[in-house]
């Protein structure tokens, strides 16, 4: 349990973290009404310039933060969410209002059923303040042709926030809101988190349910929680975590208790450290290999002990990734690629529709590989160590420049090595760590055994506590307009 | 298998397109044509190496 802390000053309730939040509402200090009347009112002022939200559900938000306030009073828990505001990515569904997937293809999509996600959340007593932006169909951006204009890196105008769950990073990096859920299909949960100085968790592949969420590579994607630290990832996990006849990929893997191994710290724990996938690499900045270097001393100086291993090629895993994401994405966009292809972005019909030139029989190579590197990583990596510690990004956000108007650059985010672990379905988790000399947010890649989330989470807290800078936030944007 | 020019790369991939009946934009096809030149040295690369990633000529 956390300790409780003292009352918060109203104007700085975004600096509660989830567990600390949950105690004020269960001691009476606070209510969620207050805590969502804050969130919607910085809202209210810096997203014209952050383009976060593409939809705030205000009145449907207050009236579940009051009930939630009910349920309290009437001795109802609902749980570590309970009173507390999220906002969900804009793939994912919400009965009643649109799921747009930022696509002029969806953009009247009003659903009629909730995601899995959603409903888990709802049933948590935790309140929706409404959908973020996001790439086309989560592929597609950063983008100018969409019904949307791109989320904004809050920590600098000129850098882009990554993507694709560029409104989570974006909104919770600038304090509107401590919790969201994004999507991770080779690294779109991790990547706008290394970027925008957040916690980002792809959970194991089959950890939380897809159902009512739009695919992007169904055996790739993963969706998990974007959040400021990692108690509130912890605490959003375990709500929405857990088998779901809804969505057959889930397993029926007991939920353990995440927020309760975090201050466990992590000695006696083993940790595997790759310095071969990106500190020889000339692509990777200085400032992050030694914060990664710096984050395996702290580790030691608690006790776990670490050592060196050399993993798979990066190489073959990318490729691997690659092509089973080209084919399977253009599977799932086919029908409307070959009826109405100039309803697509411009990035993202030139990033799906080369997937049409994958064959059968290389998309079959591709997944014997990946059952090779996943066995392979297991026997080298996670049979003898508890995690491994290796980069997430190689460099801090790309500029808005890097992104020419008519085609998409070859790869999809700035240098990530994300797309190893959506290859493999280990848990893996973007932790910041600081920022490079350049001002911008840089961190590391904390990789567990499968459905072992929490030793991630034990080894992510340990670390925020001692390196995270988690008190100091981007300056608040332009509450009049529009940012340049 | 084409020779790798981006004439024969382009060739290739028309035949895929043929066949599912797309017709690719003409704005767009460069850029098409670059991620496929991307998918086919990365299935190449897949080609080249044993199921644990082990390069066969290595």
């Amino acid at each position: 349990m956390a300790d409780v802390p003292a009352p918060c000053p109203p104007g700085a309730l975004h600096e509660l973290s989830v567990p600390e939040a949950g105690a004020l509402l269960r001691q009476g200090e606070l209510t969620s009404v207050e805590l969502t009347r804050h969130a919607l009112d910085r809202i209210a002022r810096f997203d014209p310039a952050l383009n976060s939200f593409v939809l705030v559900t205000e009145d449907a938000a207050l009236e579940r933060a009051a009930a939630a306030d009910r349920d309290l009073r009437a001795g109802i828990d609902r749980g570590p969410m309970h009173g507390i505001p999220y906002a969900l990515k804009d793939i994912i569904d919400v009965e009643g209002v649109p799921t747009t997937n930022a696509s002029w293809l969806c953009v009247d999509h009003v659903v009629d059923a909730d995601s899995t996600i959603e409903s888990r959340l709802r049933a948590g007593g935790a309140v929706g303040l409404g959908k973020l932006t996001t790439f086309e169909f989560a592929v597609g951006g950063p983008s100018f042709d969409l019904p949307v204009l791109p989320a904004r890196n809050p920590w600098s105008d000129e850098h882009v926030p990554s993507g694709s769950s560029s409104g989570s990073g974006a909104a919770v990096a600038a304090g509107l809101l401590r919790v969201t859920v994004g999507s991770d299909t080779s690294g779109s949960t991790r990547g706008p988190a290394f970027h925008c100085g957040a916690v980002g968790l792809k959970p194991t592949h089959g950890r939380v349910s897809g159902h009512g969420v739009q695919p992007l590579s169904q055996t790739l994607d993963a969706f998990g929680p974007l959040t400021w630290t990692v108690g509130d990832a912890a605490a959003a996990l375990q709500v929405i975590a857990g088998a779901d006849p809804g969505d057959p990929r889930t397993a029926g893997v007991p939920v353990p208790d995440y927020t309760a191994v975090l201050d466990r710290g992590v000695s006696g724990l083993r940790v595997a450290s790759s310095p071969g996938w990106y500190a020889e690499d000339p692509a990777t900045m200085p400032e992050i290999v030694t914060r990664i270097e710096q984050a395996l001393g702290v580790l030691e100086s608690h006790g776990a002990t670490v050592d060196q291993v050399t993993l798979p090629p990066y190489d073959v895993f990318n490729a691997c990734g690659r092509v089973i994401f080209a084919a399977e994405a253009f599977a799932i966009h086919e029908d409307e690629l070959r009826r109405r292809p100039s309803a697509f972005g411009r990035y993202t019909y030139q990033r799906v529709m080369p997937g049409a030139g994958i064959a059968a029989a290389d998309l079959m190579r591709a997944y014997d590989v990946r059952q090779g590197l996943t066995r392979r990583l297991d026997e080298t990596v996670f049979d003898r160590y508890d995690v491994l510690i290796t980069a997430c990004g190689q460099t801090t956000a790309a500029r808005w420049s890097d992104f020419p108007e008519d085609w998409p650059p070859p790869k999809l985010v700035n240098d990530m090595q994300t797309i190893p672990f959506s290859v493999s379905g280990h848990p893996a988790l973007s932790l910041p760590l600081g920022f490079a000399a350049n001002g911008l947010p840089i961190g590391l890649q904390i990789v567990g055994r499968a459905f072992d989330e929490t030793t991630v989470f034990r080894v992510a807290a340990a670390l925020e506590a001692e390196l995270g800078q988690r008190h100091r936030r981007p300056p608040e944007p332009d509450p009049i307009g529009k940012g340049s | 298998m084409s020779d790798g020019t981006i004439a024969a790369i382009e060739a290739e991939f028309d035949v895929f397109t043929g066949r599912l009946d797309i017709e690719v934009p003409a704005d767009t096809k460069d850029g098409v044509l670059r991620g496929y030149e991307g998918l086919r040295g990365m299935t190449a690369l897949l080609r080249g190496v044993t199921d644990d990633g082990v390069a066969l000529d290595g």
